[in-house]
């Protein structure tokens, strides 16, 4: 089971977006390229099937794609966020100059 | 300083909030340029511009080969300022000035070139318009017409700028499109100065505009835009999805190209020394941060040992330096974030009990800069998150297998489908295995060969369409089928008969 968390910081710049959209919020967390393995904070999303949701925080869901399912099923993330002026994810919180990260806890493996 | 405004309608323009933002360079940590951002009314005052541009007629009416050889001229602008563009390149992306000079200005030129002269030819003219006479159900003469979309958007990601730049451009042009650009924020300097370069060269205002501005407004505008007919976007995951999400309200085109974690086989009949060479090639070029990069070396367990080997000596002949110096072939990360990420996975790679034979750490030598040292780590499960998540650094996996099935099980175990390679002796062998691998390219006994008359993208979650060649020219038109019926009085219609009695 993913455990989830979220620091004071993010918590903060979560409520913010969602004072300012209306529109239904998702956290997603995927990889793949540029961000790294991120979480993406949008409105309206769309979701595949086959994502899981781990958690949530300030009312917003927190789901893992499909590809992060496996990965992170035994994980204890946190959802940071860093300052990043000219960010170019389609996130949220890129309009504030500031961009969400991924805290993990170390683990182990098993094949 | 330099200043670089937003290139809208051929000419240089600041942003209509006045803001602008530094560039940084990789190498030295400190901004050396600095570029107006855009904000959306700048966004969609540069797509009005393609808009009007394209409705005028000045772009589409001209002939193709009219408009090969204002490529072309493009790609003789590009090389004439290569000095200028490569430097540029190296300083803003942390790439080395060897591959800017090498590889990014003459792959965009070639770029130009290439489409430049695809549409000169006989082949594209066949293709613009085909025709077929029809006896049945009617006799008709029916034409099969391809025509522009309209106003195509690039978004471009920060490994290879200008070449990314080129590949979004110049198939649109070629087909009559007109173009949006927006770069990465991280290395906006030389695709705006492609936009200035194309206007030198002929190409007329408002057909080709670039804007630097941040993803979540400037890229966001342009995948709702309703006066945008299709979007191509390279990058992460996450973004392409959102940008076909996007997309979806005004049905657009879209053509994705995504992230990869590509497997590079290396079969016990390959030439070792080659293959060495080949796997350090697919991983380390350009810091490992290429979407196709071969992250993954499956090696038949017979040769493990001696292709380590090598590869571990192979290590020595890559130089890590100041990026300007042409004898340096690797340069730093593109920024903090992703050395962190990089940093990231290397402790995981360690936590799971994967062995890391060589770097895996900061070169002390480049005490500035986002350096990281080329990194092999050995004995990796593919089920390891280091095999299974794209790190876009200098890292490799090197996974054993005891048979080909195992090796196509392995490189097939993965959610992306980008590129991957086969190295034996035995072509046929490898021809039958390339085939098995669910992957968009499949090199034999090489790596990293794109080829601008071939078709490149993803299988899986690496992306949708093809971008390159004649496929990838094809993407940017639509279809129109024309047919043309007799003129005949009412009595020659008898299908009427279904409504009129």
């Amino acid at each position: 089971m993913t455990t989830f968390r979220i620091t004071p910081r993010a918590a903060e710049i979560v409520s913010r977006v969602r004072r300012e959209r209306r529109g239904p919020l998702t956290f997603t967390i995927d990889g793949g390229c540029c961000e790294g393995t991120a979480p993406h904070l949008f409105e309206d999303a769309v979701l595949p099937p086959n994502a899981e949701k781990v958690g949530v925080v300030e009312g917003v869901p927190v789901y893992l794609q499909p590809a992060m399912v496996v990965p992170y099923a035994d994980a204890t993330v946190t959802i940071d966020v860093v300052d990043e002026p000219m960010s170019d994810a389609m996130s949220l919180e890129t309009e504030y100059g500031v961009r969400f990260v991924l805290r993990e806890e170390p683990r182990g493996f098993t094949s | 300083m330099k200043e670089f405004g937003l290139f809208i309608n051929g000419q240089w323009v600041a942003a209509k909030g006045g803001k602008t933002a530094p560039t940084l360079n990789p190498a030295t940590e400190e901004p050396w340029a600095s570029v107006a951002v855009a904000d959306r009314e700048d966004v969609r005052k540069a797509v009005a511009a393609a808009k009007k541009a394209h409705d005028s007629g000045v772009w589409r009416n001209k002939s193709p080969q009219e408009r090969g050889e204002i490529m072309e001229k493009v790609a003789m602008t590009i090389f004439e300022r290569q000095d200028e563009l490569a430097a540029a390149e190296a300083q803003d992306g942390g790439g080395t000035l060897r591959k800017a000079m090498n590889m990014d200005v003459p792959g965009a030129a070639q770029t130009f070139m290439h489409f430049g002269q695809l549409i000169s030819g006989d082949e594209y003219k066949a293709m613009l318009q085909e025709e077929y006479d029809e006896t049945v159900p009617v006799p008709s003469k029916n034409l099969v017409v391809r025509e522009p979309i309209g106003v195509c958007a690039g978004i471009t990601p920060w490994n290879f700028p200008l070449i990314m730049a080129a590949w979004k451009i110049a198939p649109a042009i070629a087909a009559g499109n007109c173009v949006v650009i927006k770069p990465a924020s991280l290395t906006p300097v030389t695709s705006l100065m492609l936009g200035e370069i194309c206007t030198r060269a002929g190409v007329p205002a408002g057909v080709v505009n670039v804007i630097s501005g941040p993803g979540g407004t400037a890229g966001e505008e342009l995948a709702a835009h309703p006066d945008i007919g299709k979007v191509a976007f390279t990058g992460s995951t996450e973004v392409g999805r959102r940008i076909m999400q996007l997309s979806a309200g005004t049905l657009k085109k879209v053509t994705l190209e995504l992230g990869g974690k590509s497997p590079n086989i290396i079969l016990s009949d390959a030439n070792l020394d080659t293959a060495a060479l080949g796997a350090l090639f697919g991983t380390f070029l350009h810091q490992g941060q290429i979407c196709e990069s071969g992250t993954r070396v499956l090696v038949h367990a017979s040769i493990h040992d001696a292709l380590v080997e090598k590869m571990i000596a192979g290590i020595k002949r890559i130089q890590i330096g100041d990026t300007m110096d042409m004898a340096t072939s690797m340069g730093p990360l593109v920024s903090a974030p992703q050395r962190d990420t990089v940093e990231k996975y290397v402790a995981i790679g360690h936590e799971q009990g994967a062995k890391c034979v060589t770097g895996g750490k900061r070169p002390s030598s480049m005490p500035k800069g986002y350096y990281y040292e080329p990194t092999i780590f050995d004995e990796v499960d593919n089920k390891m998150r280091i095999a299974q998540e794209e790190i876009f650094g200098p890292v490799v996996s090197v996974i054993r297998f005891k048979d080909e099935d195992e090796a196509v099980r392995i490189a097939n175990d993965s959610v992306y489908g980008l590129g991957g390679a086969v190295w034996s002796a035995n072509k046929e062998r490898a021809v039958a295995i390339a085939r098995k691998i669910e992957t968009g390219t499949v090199w034999i006994n090489d790596y990293h060969m794109i080829n601008l008359r071939f078709p490149f993208g993803g299988y899986k979650q690496s992306g949708v369409g093809r971008e390159l060649g004649k496929w990838g020219l094809a993407e940017y038109h639509e279809i129109k089928h024309i047919h043309v019926g007799e003129s005949t009085p009412p009595e020659g219609k008898f299908y009427f008969q279904m409504l009129f009695n």
